[in-house]
């Protein structure tokens, strides 16, 4: 009954330069302990103690699966620890790292790699180089490669259920349209990169290996991967939300459905990676360098976008000034993407490793909400990727019926926000759901 | 640097109730120039009077009820025009006005507005009129192209052909049908102009074929069943599309938003038993056409055929 039904949106996106540039390494830098999904990692420097490039500044304790290190990004002097506020506005300890110099002027030498690859080798270094997905689910990148992972995300709690990672689902797709980090590796990918996919699918065990990608990646380069025996190429337009999803290219690349609300491949044996996770593996298993640096799809409020490198825990700001891009007053900086990202009120929020992009919007192109009553005209039904009645869940919610909207599958939502995106009556519906999920989570969590 | 900060998305797709109910209002045109061309300056008078005392009646009741002033949305003028196609062009003023105002007061605003009437308003004002006034609702008149101010007169109607007299149904051809060019209500017998507006329905993305196709399913299944049993008293499947008010309801009544499903499968089943429910009335009903009863009795279901809905996306079993 899909016939005539789904409604696809083609989002308009102009390609920036793929080439890419680096943002030179500000004064300070602000690096938040937790950067991923998970807890928090624990402090391992003391304010006052100089550290240099690539050091370990916290690290999670052997039990917090669901935590990744943190490094230094550059040598320089600890000056304190400070508590600030996330761009998702949540609570966070962070450290305040004055930078004494710039370790790309004189990469020092890398450790060896180990010469007995085994897994669990593989797995430690990954783990220890704190390689994060990025995205609304910005988990350790070693809890994305097959096993389920720990913990429920939200809502019904289900137990994992183990099965054999089987499939390894590689995507070149970026978190949202007009995001190009990840297609900008497949358009122009590294040897780094093809060496931390060849480990991490020898970490997950997968037999099949699908790629999943738009128009952007380059067949020639990408040959010796595809070549592969049970290697395959699933090309999905970029432009549209839907494909961006790692749901829609499990779906799509092995015929499974990643189990809501838990949004965990890994239940279904799947193995689902980006490719610039898998670049830094690839480095860190190369060089011994872990992630200290993160990149972005900067789109100022004019013009085509940049990308652009930027060492973990510049502050916006100077992101913004080395490019020459002036937010204005009573604008919007967003961290994150169009649909999905979070807008945040400093300037000095740092980059992190869960973020792809920075948008910047002028004070005229903001979108204005208006909480004007649903008339059931039906076309939030027919983007939801999820597959939900966005319309009839955002009344339930907006009338604080939280019970009644979890039973509506409130949980399956996965905030990509599309219904509001289409919506005539310009309900914030991912404000209603948003809402009505902390509602229920903080009442289960009184209990 | 002060900065807004407010949740995603951060973008929105520039639709609004106006640009909705816009694309509506051009969806009705084309019937509302055929009707026009078909009655002339009666249809005019019609049309016009309708969406006027509908306007007014919706800033009567925004007053009253301390609503904002604002009219941008146009639901209330296609309202009006919606009812003003329903009705024969005959029909005087009066009449018009007071269908608007029962649409717009009873149909619309005593539920709560716009997203909380459970019945089409439209349908409801029409059924006011039609129940108040049948002598002034269904005065169908031939239609006389080119003149300014046809002569009213007893409109000859092929669904009470097929009621009275069934031998005479035939004599009214399918070209006839689908061109428009017989009595009935200003916007329902144009066959072409109404699949003009639907297409453009499609088109626009805002309306999906569902509930037009499953009327045209449920009608034509039963029409080509009594044909096949006897095809002296029971005209075929293209008659019973193209007279009356069939399309008028598939195309542009039926898909209102607030009261039709939103489901693939409620959809489809709405229009089904809309269409059913239009040929038990057209062949064994007291009224002479069936279609907007059909689409009145659908409405209080939708609530229940909105549960027909999918499974959303990853409620898989892990067993």
């Amino acid at each position: 009954m899909k016939f005539m039904f789904r409604q696809t949106l083609r989002f308009d996106e102009a390609t920036p330069d793929l080439t890419g540039e680096r943002i030179p390494l500000p004064e300070r830098l602000t690096i938040p302990l937790r950067q991923q999904a998970g807890g928090p990692a624990v402090l391992a420097v003391e304010p006052g103690q100089e550290v240099a490039a690539g050091q370990v500044l916290a690290s999670p304790e052997p039990d917090q699966v669901d935590a990744a290190p943190v490094h230094a990004p550059a040598p320089g002097l600890v000056k304190e620890v400070v508590s600030l506020k996330d761009f998702r506005g949540q609570p966070v300890q962070a450290i305040v790292l004055e930078v004494a110099g710039d370790p790309e002027a004189a990469p020092e030498e890398a450790p060896a790699p180990p010469a007995g690859r085994d897994r669990t080798a593989l797995a430690e270094m990954i783990r220890e180089a704190g390689v994060v997905a990025a995205g609304p689910r910005s988990w350790p990148l070693a809890l994305s490669l097959g096993s389920p992972r720990p913990g429920g995300g939200g809502g019904e709690a289900e137990a994992p259920a183990a099965r054999p990672c089987d499939h390894f689902v590689l995507s070149a797709l970026d978190e949202e349209p007009g995001l190009f980090v990840q297609r900008r590796l497949a358009a122009r990918p590294q040897p780094a990169l093809f060496e931390g996919l060849k480990a991490l699918m020898e970490m997950s065990g997968a037999g099949k290996l699908t790629v999943v990608a738009d128009k952007h990646l380059d067949e020639a380069a990408w040959r010796e991967v595809l070549s592969r025996p049970g290697a395959s190429l699933v090309r999905l337009a970029g432009e549209v939300m839907d494909n961006c999803l790692a749901e829609t290219q499990v779906h799509k690349a092995t015929g499974r459905q990643v189990p809501l609300p838990q949004g965990d491949p890994g239940q279904v044996g799947v193995a689902f990676v980006r490719l610039e996770p898998a670049y830094w593996a690839g480095l860190a298993l190369g060089t011994g360098r872990p992630q200290t640096a993160k990149w972005l799809t900067v789109s100022p409020p004019q013009g085509v976008s940049r990308l652009v490198e930027a060492a973990l825990g510049t502050p916006v700001g100077h992101v913004l000034s080395s490019l020459g891009i002036e937010p204005r007053e009573g604008g919007k900086v967003i961290l994150g993407g169009r649909l999905t990202g979070w807008a945040i009120y400093d300037l000095n929020t740092p980059i992190t490793k869960e973020v792809d992009g920075l948008v910047v919007l002028d004070p005229d192109q903001i979108a204005h909400f208006r909480p004007e009553p649903c008339f059931n005209c039906g076309l939030c039904v027919r983007v939801c990727p999820t597959w939900l009645l966005p319309g009839e869940l955002s009344k339930y919610c907006e009338y604080n019926r939280h019970e009644d909207a979890e039973a509506h599958d409130l949980f399956h939502c996965i905030e990509c926000g599309l219904c509001a995106y289409v919506c005539p009556a310009k309900r914030p519906m991912v404000h209603y759901f948003r809402h009505a999920k902390e509602e229920l989570m903080a009442r289960r969590a009184g209990q | 640097m002060r900065l807004v900060v407010s949740f995603s998305p951060h973008t929105l797709s520039g639709n609004t109730t106006g640009s909705y109910f816009t694309a509506w209002l051009t969806a009705a045109a084309p019937a509302c120039l055929a009707g026009i061309w078909f009655y002339g300056l009666r249809a005019v008078v019609v049309l016009g009077v309708s969406v006027l005392a509908a306007v007014l009646s919706e800033a009567l009741c925004r007053k009253i009820m301390g609503r904002e002033m604002d009219l941008s949305d146009r639901h209330a003028a296609l309202l009006g025009l919606l009812l003003g196609l329903c009705l024969s062009p005959a029909t005087p003023w009066w009449v018009a006005a007071i269908g608007a105002f029962v649409t717009v007061v009873l149909g619309k605003w005593l539920f709560g507005g716009l997203g909380f009437y459970p019945f089409h308003p439209v349908l409801v004002g029409w059924a006011v009129c039609y129940i108040s006034f049948p002598a002034l609702t269904i005065n169908y008149m031939e239609p006389a192209p080119g003149l300014l101010w046809p002569p009213a007169g007893e409109g000859y109607v092929p669904l009470l052909a097929l009621k009275m007299d069934p031998s005479e149904m035939y004599s009214f051809s399918l070209a006839t049908l689908f061109w428009g060019n017989y009595a009935g209500p200003i916007g329902a017998t144009s066959a072409l102009a109404l699949i003009l507006g639907g297409l453009y329905l499609f088109k626009r993305g805002l309306v999906t074929p569902h509930i037009p196709v499953g009327f045209l399913i449920g009608l034509g299944l039963l029409a080509l069943v009594y044909q096949l049993l006897d095809s002296d008293v029971n005209p075929g499947v293209l008659w019973h599309f193209l007279s009356g008010t069939a399309l008028l309801a598939a195309l542009l009544l039926a898909p209102e938003p607030t009261t039709s499903p939103v489901t693939p499968w409620g959809m489809l089943l709405f229009g089904l038993g809309a269409g059913l429910t239009c040929f038990f009335i057209r062949h064994y009903g007291p009224h002479p056409d069936g279609a907007f009863y059909g689409v009145l009795v659908f409405n209080a279901l939708t609530p229940i055929l909105d549960r027909f809905k999918p499974k959303p996306f990853g409620r898989t079993s892990l067993a």
